[in-house]
């Protein structure tokens, strides 16, 4: 049964144009960070050319500040970006499930305490919290993946714990708890299968916030100038001229799109997601 | 739809050319000068950096001398003067005709006030190098004798052409002066005005004792960003900024015929901080290879693009005249190695990592501000060539105020160190003159007062304690090699180069700036007419090394086309970008209606 | 409704409390101290008496706790204090800043609402229509890009390329223009800032009114006045826009409170003298006071719309108060 729940929303996912649309600009940048090192002419790291080299034959994107083949840089960035995305909207889908579970399930006191702990979590400023935590944690891969999971978990609790509600007034999970069934099944059978599709939709969503959040940080010099993510090199891009000469064309233009088309990746994943998980939205005929 | 996007795109076009046509109107009488940081009041207790923020607030202030171009001090407020043999007396004659902005003259009295009024309301770099006068005793209206209780080589330099004279009559009644926000003084502009954050205003001294300026109104609007600045100059929008142009946008400004480019040497000195009381930096031979191991010639052509001077490994600046000119910078990884396989750091456990003497592994951390590009590179080059003779290291970018919470705790030298390495930049203060070499290696935390390394070596402080007690000039400047020479060898930092300042201005609106060497063209001299005739010509002006760049008109053309392939290559994106829009609609419209088609 | 009313200030009350506790420590928390930025880059000159006489001046020698103390009591006098690194009250700073900041991010949020608002009934309205799916796909693209990035991209073609609007800045305010060409100047700053901000929000207004909307539509009063065959203008504009304004209202309250935080990002790009440009160099340079008085302004603001959009959520759409209450 719950095999071929999931077999419709695979169907559903895929025979809709914006969903598909974004699951092969996924697939298609998962690759890329699969195959980067076979993709990419150089290695990032390695100095190979004369600094602020236009693009050429040998580097078809230029070379940057201290002559590293820019294209190599962004076809590994691929995989920072990505990993930055996914692992920070993993950790804070995993803290909003866990979250809105339990607020969810148990309600009452529990409820009370949980919810306004997400209130204060929404309630801070974003940046300037960020700005704090990113100086006084300083800046590496893990701390800009703590610093956005840290923040960005609130807003998914809420939303799942309204999905552990709806799910409670159905009234297995009551008839269940009545007979007695142990909080493990209940959580297996009842609650998990109506909350992972939710938790599904919240990550890819989050996911797509999170690069975006990293290039902001790197902009502000508040990410970490060794990862070489897509936003670091548009720091360097930025900090070294790049926005005032031609420059811009291959060294500012380029980690922009990518970092656009992959967070579009993401949202049409996730906006499709989300279209199936609420039928109501479907076209009506 | 698309239509109507369309005419949006028209309405907007048509809105932007109109407001184009309100743009095109200037003062011809008033100077635009960007800098990148609010400065406070503009009095010598509140503004903020020593550049641009001191040459604004001696815009409004005179000093009794003035550094020339090449920093040498020379009579201004000081008509004539004379000082005693054993440099203990200075008699000075001020001008007779110099006036407060609000008519008061400017008399002796004045300058005995400020004098002491800077020792009862200490700041501390107007104040600690008065400490050594003794008695000021003042005859008339323009006469006035300082008695030293010991001889002060640079007395000349500081205090006496850093200080600025305050006018009696206004801060006799201030008794917080670190909250005052009186800027009148006696120099060549007045303070009109001052936005926070937004701007500066000054009008032109008329009655200035040096004749009237030549700029009528001087308006420094503070841009923050840089970026930001440098498009604003090229925009037109500033006719001169304070900031440097950054070494990969010099070609550029050259190129833009409306722009004038000067370059001459920088006194701001980057080094590789060594904390010299952690083993294994304790080891001479240690930091003598972490020198060897360090190409600082490529440095400047990979980071700076070859705008700045390798540095000098006894740190003093080359166009200084006590430069020791026998020292050369080195590089020899195989000399590294050797230096630390002879002092006993080798790799026993092959895993491509030196272990100290004792066999223990050593894994080192350097420490870099994460907002300062050049820097991080400089950091991330070396590094890898610390890697690569087999000393095991990282480094680590922080915000400049926790990197300086570990490297300089309470920026008291007394209160210890917490790091390995660091990339570390002293502003060109520490270059104007030798002795600062006592600050920055004596042992003792009250005299090395910037001694950032704990660097402690008994030679060094008897070197250090000749120096402060040697008047003579030439055995100062004997001294002063043979400091130099002792500091490259025992190596407790290692100098990488002083950056180059690249000043640009639009030459039609003004042109009469001076280069100040080690500083830039955004200084007193620049604004002042003064007496001289040779000035003037901003390439003889800026001394001898100075280069006029804007002769590079080879690439003059191609940077204008590239300008417009810019252009046409966003047009191109984004007609490319439009035209798979419409191609995507047109597949998906065929493919028909399923149930899900959005 | 009273007890709904008093037992959610409560709570904020405990919130304000917590961040209010929160803005204390974390600067605080931060490592290195503020001493450069209160005496000037000669601190390596100094005597450490000199040092401690700056730190005793501005209280920073004080234990933790009488810091704490002198901060909440300055809260409740309205006394922000001085700015460490301006050396000037903070109110006349925030005053400065204040005008700019809401001139930019609130007439963003106006008109990054309005036209979202619009695009979303449009929309929702043509549901499966290319029309909806244009506008998806093109207000998904907006949201995608980021802001410092479309900001950079367009002072590089309008200002830096082109000449036409000006590089920096809130207005050319040493010109002294006055009447009509102040406004002008100003409108001219405004315009890629403004721009920038409205092209990256205005998603997200959109995505909520669709949503909200389609979730009108398929309500049973509007089948049944389709199908009465009231005309299609009445239903879209009397019954449907209206009742999915709702959603939007509501997050309009709630990101009303974060405008006076400024656009941080943005105001960097553009130079722009906006609060969040000044919050963001207040934390760089560890000025308590400074970070402290942002930081506040802007929890206050948030947590005042929150309790606004509490407030009024219930009675413009009864349901929500059953369902919470």
């Amino acid at each position: 049964m719950v095999n071929s729940r999931w077999k419709k929303y695979w169907q559903v996912l895929t025979s809709n144009n914006i969903g598909l649309f974004g699951l092969i600009l996924l697939v298609i940048f998962l690759l890329i960070a699969i195959l980067a090192p076979i993709l990419a002419p150089f290695d990032p790291t390695d100095r190979v050319g004369a600094p602020f080299t236009k693009p050429n034959g040998q580097f078809l994107l230029g070379t940057n500040d201290v002559g590293q083949d820019i294209l190599s840089e962004l076809l590994y960035g691929t995989r920072i970006s990505l990993l930055i995305g996914v692992i920070a909207a993993f950790i804070s889908i995993l803290l909003g499930c866990l979250v809105g579970i339990v607020s969810g399930y148990y309600g009452g006191k529990v409820d009370a305490f949980l919810m306004r702990l997400v209130d204060l979590v929404l309630v801070i400023p974003f940046l300037p919290l960020m700005i704090l935590l990113a100086a006084f944690i300083g800046p590496s891969f893990w701390n800009i993946v703590l610093v956005i999971s840290l923040i960005s978990w609130a807003s998914p609790a809420r939303v799942i714990r309204s999905q552990v509600l709806t799910l409670k007034t159905k009234g297995y999970v009551e008839a269940a708890k009545s007979i007695g069934t142990n909080i493990k099944v209940i959580l297996a059978r009842h609650i998990l299968p109506g909350v992972i599709p939710i938790a599904l939709s919240q990550f890819v969503l989050a996911a797509s916030h999170s690069i975006l959040i990293e290039a902001s940080l790197s902009f502000l010099g508040l990410g970490d100038p060794f990862t070489k993510s897509w936003g670091t090199i548009l720091y360097y891009a930025q900090a070294r001229g790049a926005f005032l000469t031609d420059a811009w064309i291959w060294w500012v233009l380029p980690p922009g799109l990518l970092i656009t088309t992959l967070v579009i990746g993401f949202a049409f994943t996730g906006y499709s997601l989300e279209e199936i998980l609420n039928p109501r939205l479907r076209k009506e005929r | 739809m698309k239509r109507s996007f369309f005419s949006v795109g028209i309405i907007i076009l048509l809105l932007l050319s109109s407001f184009n046509l309100v743009l095109a109107e200037e003062k011809v009488q008033s100077l635009k000068v960007g800098i990148s940081k609010d400065e406070n009041g503009l009095n010598p207790y509140t503004y903020v950096t020593g550049y641009p923020g001191l040459d604004l607030v001696n815009l409004l202030y005179d000093t009794l001398f003035n550094l020339d171009e090449n920093n040498k001090p020379e009579p201004w407020l000081v008509k004539d003067f004379k000082v005693s043999k054993d440099g203990l007396t200075y008699e000075l004659t001020l001008h007779d005709n110099v006036k407060w902005h609000d008519g008061k003259p400017l008399t002796a009295d004045d300058v005995k006030f400020t004098m002491e009024y800077f020792i009862k309301y200490p700041k501390s770099r107007f104040t600690n190098t008065l400490k050594t006068i003794k008695s000021i005793e003042v005859s008339g209206e323009t006469g006035i004798t300082l008695n030293l209780s010991q001889a002060d080589p640079n007395f000349m330099i500081q205090p006496l052409a850093d200080l600025p004279i305050l006018p009696q009559h206004i801060w006799s009644e201030v008794s917080t002066p670190d909250d005052e926000t009186n800027a009148l003084g006696s120099g060549p502009y007045i303070l009109e005005e001052h936005k926070s954050g937004q701007y500066y205003k000054m009008k032109s001294n008329e009655d200035y004792f040096k004749g009237a300026p030549p700029i009528n109104e001087l308006i420094f609007p503070i841009i923050e960003d840089t970026t930001a600045m440098y498009n604003a100059l090229q925009a037109g929008e500033l006719d001169v900024i304070s900031s440097s142009i950054s070494p990969e946008l010099v070609e550029q400004f050259s190129s833009n015929p409306a722009l004038k480019v000067v370059r001459g040497p920088g006194y701001s000195t980057s080094l590789f901080q060594i904390n010299a009381e952690k083993y294994p930096m304790t080891e001479t031979a240690f930091r003598q290879a972490i020198d060897f191991a360090i190409d600082k010639e490529n440095l400047v052509k990979t980071v700076l693009l070859g705008y700045a001077e390798v540095g000098s490994p006894g740190f003093i600046h080359p166009s200084s005249s006590y430069f020791n000119s026998e020292l050369k910078p080195v590089f020899d990884k195989e000399k590294a190695k050797q230096i630390l396989e002879e002092a006993g750091f080798i790799d026993k456990d092959g895993d491509g990592f030196r272990e100290d003497q004792e066999g223990k592994k050593i894994d080192l951390t350097t420490l870099v501000y994460s907002g300062n590009p050049i820097r991080i590179r400089t950091a991330e080059l070396i590094s890898e060539a610390l890697n690569e003779v087999g000393i095991k290291n990282a480094v680590k970018a922080m915000d400049s105020t926790t990197v300086d919470s570990l490297m300089w705790p309470d920026f008291d030298v007394s209160k210890g160190r917490d790091y390995d390495l660091g990339v570390w930049s002293w502003s060109n203060t520490m270059q104007l003159f030798p002795d600062r070499m006592n600050d920055l290696f004596h042992s003792d935390p009250a005299i090395g007062s910037v001694n950032i390394g704990g660097y402690k070596n008994p030679e060094f402080d008897q070197l250090g304690e000749k120096l402060k007690q040697t008047y003579d000039e030439n055995e100062r400047l004997s001294l002063i090699k043979e400091i130099q020479a002792f500091v490259a060898e025992d190596a407790p930092i290692i100098p990488l180069y002083y950056q180059e300042i690249v000043g640009a201005f639009n030459p039609e609106k003004y042109d009469q700036y001076v280069f100040q060497v080690g500083k830039g063209i955004i200084n007193k001299l620049s604004f002042v007419s003064t007496e001289k005739s040779d000035l003037p010509d901003n390439e003889k002006a800026s001394s001898d090394t100075p280069v006029s760049t804007d002769s590079k008109t080879a690439n003059m053309s191609t940077d204008n086309d590239g300008n417009n392939t810019s252009l046409i290559v966003f047009g191109l994106i984004l007609l490319v970008a439009v035209i798979g829009f419409i191609l995507l609609r047109r597949k998906k419209k065929n493919k028909g209606n399923d149930d899900f088609d959005f | 409704m009273g007890k709904f009313i008093t037992g959610k200030l409560l709570q904020y009350f405990i919130v304000i409390f917590l961040m209010l506790t929160l803005n204390f420590l974390l600067p605080r928390l931060m490592p290195g101290n503020p001493l450069v930025f209160l005496a000037g880059e000669d601190v390596g000159f100094m005597s450490s008496a000199e040092k401690d006489a700056i730190l005793d001046k501005y209280g920073l020698n004080d234990s933790i706790l009488e810091q704490y103390g002198t901060y909440i009591k300055n809260i409740f006098t309205g006394d922000f204090g001085y700015s460490y690194q301006q050396k000037r009250p903070i109110s006349e700073l925030l005053m400065e800043r204040l005008p700019w900041t809401m001139l930019l991010t609130g007439l963003g949020l106006v008109l990054s609402t309005v036209i979202g608002v619009m695009f979303g009934a449009i929309s929702a309205w043509r549901r499966g229509t290319n029309t909806d799916a244009n506008l998806l796909t093109v207000f998904m693209f907006l949201s995608a890009m980021p802001s410092f990035w479309v900001g950079m991209i367009l002072v590089s073609i309008f200002s830096a390329q082109l000449g036409w609007l000006p590089v920096f800045g809130a207005e050319s305010a040493w010109s002294n223009y006055t009447g009509m060409d102040r406004f002008i100047d100003i409108g001219k700053h405004l315009i890629l800032p403004l721009a920038t901000l409205i092209l990256i929000s205005v998603t997200s207004t959109f995505m909520i009114m669709r949503y909200s909307m389609l979730n009108v539509l398929g309500e049973d009063y509007i089948m049944m006045a389709k199908a009465k065959g009231v005309k299609e203008k009445v239903i879209k504009y009397k019954h449907a826009m209206r009742n999915a304004l709702l959603p939007v209202a509501t997050v309009f309250m709630l990101s009303l409170g974060f405008t006076l935080g400024g656009a941080t990002v943005i105001e960097t790009v553009f130079a722009y003298p906006g609060v969040g440009r000044l919050m963001f160099e207040s934390v760089l340079s560890r000025d308590y006071p400074l970070i402290q008085a942002t930081f506040l302004i802007i929890t206050f603001s948030v947590v005042i719309a929150n309790f606004l959009a509490d407030l009024i959520y219930p009675l413009l759409d009864p349901k929500v108060g059953s369902r919470n209450g």
